[in-house]
């Protein structure tokens, strides 16, 4: 249950970017969640509405997508989507790849209601 | 209405954390290995035999990872080497915070070798880089073979795979090559040892392999 430490990652990140008095103002926070990343939305959303209950983001939604296990094969060239999270090209099996994306957890935007 | 654009990494500090620890090691000329596993696979067992072996040849150095007790840093602190033990007190992972913590138990230490023994747990650690040089993942056969498949995030991140206590094989419903297979299937790149703490069978190639990474 990592999601309790990341959800309280993501609090501390938006009172630094926003500034506490404008905290009330907050009404969203997109998330962008990669699918090989080992966390998981529904507890991360769970975990976020648990810590900011009774504060001033009481009411903040959290907006998640979740963004494909993607992997670049120096072999074949290609970029290929892996649902598995595996380190092989899907086009033509070589292990020579990168990964391009579906790894990450980033904080993506904060949207506020006006004063 | 107005919108704040981030575009940042949520880990972003502990990542920042973790190149400091990078660097304090390339400094100190340390190399740094991360041991991941579940809970009861044998990562203190391997490391005991660890230092077994490293006696006399390279000083270690260990940092424990528990959610409770001293019991693992009390365990190694018979081998006579400088160990700190972390209670994380029900966080389930290590984060580079800790580690850079403990290094100044280390000052004047002159260690050649770092062995973080991380939380056992499979999924959580995968995500918090502590600045290791590379992690090393433990997977016991009592655990059955479809582990790397289930559980691919620790398996991909991880450079080493050691299947430990192939000793009770026989005894278990697990094929070694199906578990070979699936871990290969997530990272065609680990490097993989099969161990037992109770035979030592295994032991001398595994840490010898260790050993040619200090050169």
């Amino acid at each position: 249950m990592h999601e309790m430490s990341l959800a309280q990652e993501i609090v501390a990140s938006i009172r630094e970017h926003v500034g506490t008095e404008r905290l009330p103002r907050v009404t969203k926070v997109t998330m962008e969640i990669g699918a090989a990343s080992g966390v998981v939305a529904e507890s991360l959303q769970f975990a976020f509405d648990a810590i900011v209950q009774e504060t001033s983001l009481s009411s903040v939604r959290m907006i998640t997508t979740i963004v494909p296990f993607v992997v670049h094969c120096s072999h074949c060239g290609s970029d290929s989507q892996n649902d598995g999270g595996y380190m092989l090209c899907s086009r033509c099996d070589s292990p020579d790849v990168t990964v391009v994306s579906g790894a990450e957890l980033i904080l993506k935007q904060i949207e506020l209601k006006d004063s | 209405m107005s919108i704040i654009t981030i575009e940042r990494k949520v880990l972003e500090k502990n990542d920042d954390i973790a190149r400091r620890n990078r660097e304090e090691f390339a400094k100190r000329r340390i190399l740094a290995v991360n041991i991941v596993s579940s809970p009861g696979s044998g990562k203190t067992s391997i490391l005991e035999r660890m230092l077994e072996y490293f006696e006399g040849k390279v000083s270690v150095g260990v940092i424990e990872g528990d959610v409770q007790t001293d019991l693992d840093a009390q365990r190694i602190a018979k081998y006579n080497i400088p160990v700190v033990q972390v209670v994380t007190n029900g966080m389930c992972h290590l984060e580079a915070k800790f580690v850079y913590d403990s290094l100044s138990a280390f000052d004047g230490k002159d260690i050649g070798l770092l062995i973080i023994e991380n939380v056992g747990n499979l999924v959580c650690p995968s995500n918090y880089d502590l600045g290791e040089e590379f992690k090393i993942v433990v997977l016991s056969v009592t655990e059955g073979d479809d582990k790397p498949l289930k559980y691919p995030s620790m398996f991909r991140n991880a450079s080493v795979l050691l299947i430990n206590k192939v000793d009770l094989l026989p005894y278990v419903n697990c094929d070694i090559d199906t578990m070979t297979k699936n871990a290969l299937t997530v990272n065609p790149k680990l490097k993989i040892f099969q161990l037992s703490c109770t035979t030592k069978q295994g032991i001398l190639e595994w840490c010898g392999w260790m050993e040619s990474q200090l050169l």
